[in-house]
């Protein structure tokens, strides 16, 4: 399995955005977002990812593979990989919902939060169409559509 | 390049565009603005601060779209000053330095740039009210203004009209006495879906025995097309950038004078004294040009009349630096005052999907006024259409989820639920104008070799107050509205926000031993110097600068004329 296939796969299993994976049209859609996602994450994580990456991957490589679900998700959970890079992990989600992500966790009050990097599909974010809202600066509607229930 | 003008206006912000145009106006002066900042005012400048601001990864923060600019260089801002008094005092690279008497950060920042801080505000544009010009008199508290409600009223008028406010006549006509002798150029923005949830289950309910009403808050945001500019079409970034520019920025001024042939618009360029003539006038504007192949090297222009318009902090750092120019009372950058603020978050009963329209739409005014004025201030309240604003993003509800365990199947629904809940009350309290809180130069330079800001500052227990009074109002409003309040439960000691909204420090007096300026805006010791903006305030109130600090600048330049004439 490549980088990019294994990184959409561990992505959707986290985010619980399984359609990502399981519908050919968003995975269509998904694989180059994937693709500039894990190049993003890779720059900052470079020694944490791939091991999340390759304990992934090994779980994945059962054959028939296993399906993308929170049985799966436990299994991972439980792997010394995942203890460790916890922190890439929520990364993983937060770079799928917002397209942005952070280099650290952040430190305990009152130093001030990390800040967040981009990941550079702002508009893509998987959050705005979940809460029934547009990424913030990127609104398509016309004049007083809030006004209405979504 | 001419050297001599016959008005020059330092800053190119809201207050010195309006005073540029309503002075252009007249047809009989040649105008010199003189702007640190040097960013183009096109639509090809905001389509690329959005795409700056697109790829920052921290968005929300008034300075995300800007970040590009050169300009950060040579005219610094306070660009971290929401930081406690501390981490600014311990970072040497810090814009705002501090006294050791300083007992609170002071927060507030602003842009330098060509168009100035109307480029990231909210554009929430309420009115003051009658009290707030006598809070002296009625209250014993603070100071009077050398003008009342009445006397500014025409010019209220004129400056919703310049900058397009829209507003319900109906709402605001009469609201603690304040009448309004016209409607507002454009019908109120129509509420969102959640503000009507929640005016269904507190209008005309009681909250800390003060009947509570919910009304849209008066915003130069534009609700139909106006002056060639769109509807809003909510974007929801109103703060730090209005992609369309439905919110006004002071850009709309600056470009009418563009086509302009009596008025010059020179950038990049700071003042950095004012010089005085044998008569007492003022009679150079010296300034450093950044982009020059020398830029430390000072270059001068003389005009009859000067104008400062360089917002609350530089305005009255340009005098200190000039050798005493204007400053007989001793008042030049001391009365240094911000709306300190706080939110109270919530999770309401039912999703009201924040984050849809504008950031907030409407407000309550019911705590802004009332006999508790003699002991502590009041404040006024909005009601937030972006979730926890400050206190918590969406961001953070994911990262608590996740921090729970809850990934995978779990996760999707738990965002559905909860984001959609999210809902704050903020409110916006009023400082006194105290001498002690001040800004004087630091030791400290900017590249330009220019003295920082020094400041002392103390957000003093009248505010600390009504902050407390504003935390349990918070509270009983959300009990009235069946939300259970998230995060904090009291008001946290020592805690609050910054509203950015930086006056008092060229105080407006009748009184030339305690005040900067007269009733005019007209320096009581310098004949051709006068001063817009919001550092003349005489009183912070509890509304949003901008609409006032845009009818005293008309009215000065009025003024200006009459003198001039």
């Amino acid at each position: 399995m490549d980088d990019t296939t294994a990184f959409l796969e561990l992505s959707a299993l986290l985010t619980g955005r399984y359609n990502i994976v399981t519908d050919p049209e968003d995975k269509r859609l998904s694989m180059p977002i994937a693709a500039e996602y894990r190049r993003r994450l890779m720059a900052v994580f470079s020694a944490r990812l791939p091991p999340l990456l390759e304990a992934y991957k090994t779980l994945a490589s059962t054959a028939p593979p296993p399906p993308i679900n929170d049985s799966l998700l436990a299994t991972l959970r439980a792997t010394q990989e995942f203890k460790d890079n916890e922190l890439v992990a929520q990364q993983i989600v937060n770079i799928w919902y917002f397209s942005q992500f952070k280099a650290e966790a952040d430190p305990p009050a009152p130093a001030p939060a990390a800040p967040f990097l981009d990941g550079g599909f702002y508009e893509e974010g998987l959050v705005w169409p979940l809460i029934k809202a547009h990424p913030i600066g990127f609104s398509h509607q016309p004049h007083g559509y809030w006004t209405k229930q979504p | 390049m001419a050297t001599s003008y016959d008005i020059i206006i330092v800053g190119s912000g809201v207050a010195g565009a309006l005073c540029a145009w309503k002075l252009s106006q007249y047809g009989r002066y040649k105008i010199l603005i003189l702007e640190a900042g040097d960013n183009a005012i096109t639509r090809g400048q905001r389509v690329e601060f959005h795409h700056t601001m697109d790829v920052q990864g921290n968005r929300g923060d008034m300075y995300a779209p800007y970040m590009d600019l050169e300009s950060r260089i040579f005219a610094p801002v306070a660009e971290k000053a929401q930081r406690e008094l501390n981490d600014q005092k311990n970072d040497p690279n810090n814009y705002y330095d501090y006294t050791s008497a300083s007992v609170d950060a002071f927060k507030a920042g602003y842009n330098r740039m060509v168009g100035g801080s109307t480029w990231s505000w909210r554009g929430n544009t309420p009115r003051f009210i009658p009290s707030d010009f006598k809070l002296k008199s009625k209250f014993g508290r603070g100071r009077d203004w050398p003008l009342d409600y009445n006397e500014l009223e025409p010019w209220y008028c004129s400056a919703e009209e310049e900058l397009g406010v829209s507003g319900n006549h109906e709402e605001w006509d009469g609201l603690h006495g304040g009448y309004r002798s016209r409607a507002f150029p454009m019908r109120g923005i129509p509420l969102g879906y959640a503000d009507q949830l929640i005016k269904k289950r507190i209008d005309g309910k009681t909250a800390r025995g003060t009947k509570v009403r919910v009304v849209t808050t008066p915003q130069a945001r534009n609700s139909a097309d106006y002056d060639g500019r769109p509807a809003c079409e909510g974007h929801s970034n109103c703060i730090p950038l209005c992609p369309i520019q439905a919110k006004y920025d002071a850009t709309v001024h600056l470009r009418r004078l563009a086509k302009d042939p009596n008025v010059e618009l020179r950038k990049a360029v700071v003042v950095t004294r004012l010089g005085k003539g044998k008569d007492g006038q003022v009679s150079e504007v010296y300034y450093k040009s950044w982009h020059s192949d020398e830029p430390q090297n000072e270059h001068s222009v003389s005009g009859k009349v000067v104008v400062l318009a360089a917002h609350a902090i530089e305005t009255p750092k340009i005098l200190l630096m000039s050798n005493g120019l204007g400053n007989k009372s001793g008042q030049v950058g001391r009365n240094l005052m911000d709306h300190i603020q706080f939110e109270v978050t919530a999770s309401f009963p039912e999703p009201i999907y924040p984050f849809r329209g504008p950031q907030s739409i409407s407000s309550i005014e019911a705590f802004r006024d009332g006999p508790f004025r003699n002991t502590r201030s009041g404040f006024r309240m909005t009601i937030g259409n972006d979730g926890w604003g400050r206190t918590g993003t969406p961001a953070k509800v994911i990262g608590d989820l996740l921090k729970e365990g809850k990934y995978g199947s779990a996760l999707p629904p738990a965002i559905a639920d909860q984001i959609p809940r999210m809902l704050r009350l903020g409110f916006s309290t009023e400082m006194l104008a105290e001498p002690a809180n001040r800004v004087e130069l630091s030791s400290k330079k900017d590249a330009l070799g220019i003295p920082r800001p020094l400041i002392t500052f103390d957000v003093g227990d009248y505010t600390r107050a009504a902050l407390q009074e504003g935390f349990e109002t918070s509270k009983e409003l959300f009990k009235l509205m069946d939300a259970k309040v998230v995060g904090d439960q009291e008001m946290p000691k020592g805690k609050w926000n910054t509203a950015a909204h930086i006056m008092g420090t060229c105080i407006m007096g009748d009184d030339p031993a305690d005040s900067v300026v007269n009733r005019w805006g007209r320096s009581h010791d310098v004949p051709n110097l006068w001063i817009v903006g919001s550092s003349v305030f005489s009183t912070s109130a509890t509304a949003n600068p901008t609409l006032t600090l845009a009818a005293l600048s008309l009215r000065t330049a009025a003024a200006i004329n009459r003198e001039m004439l």
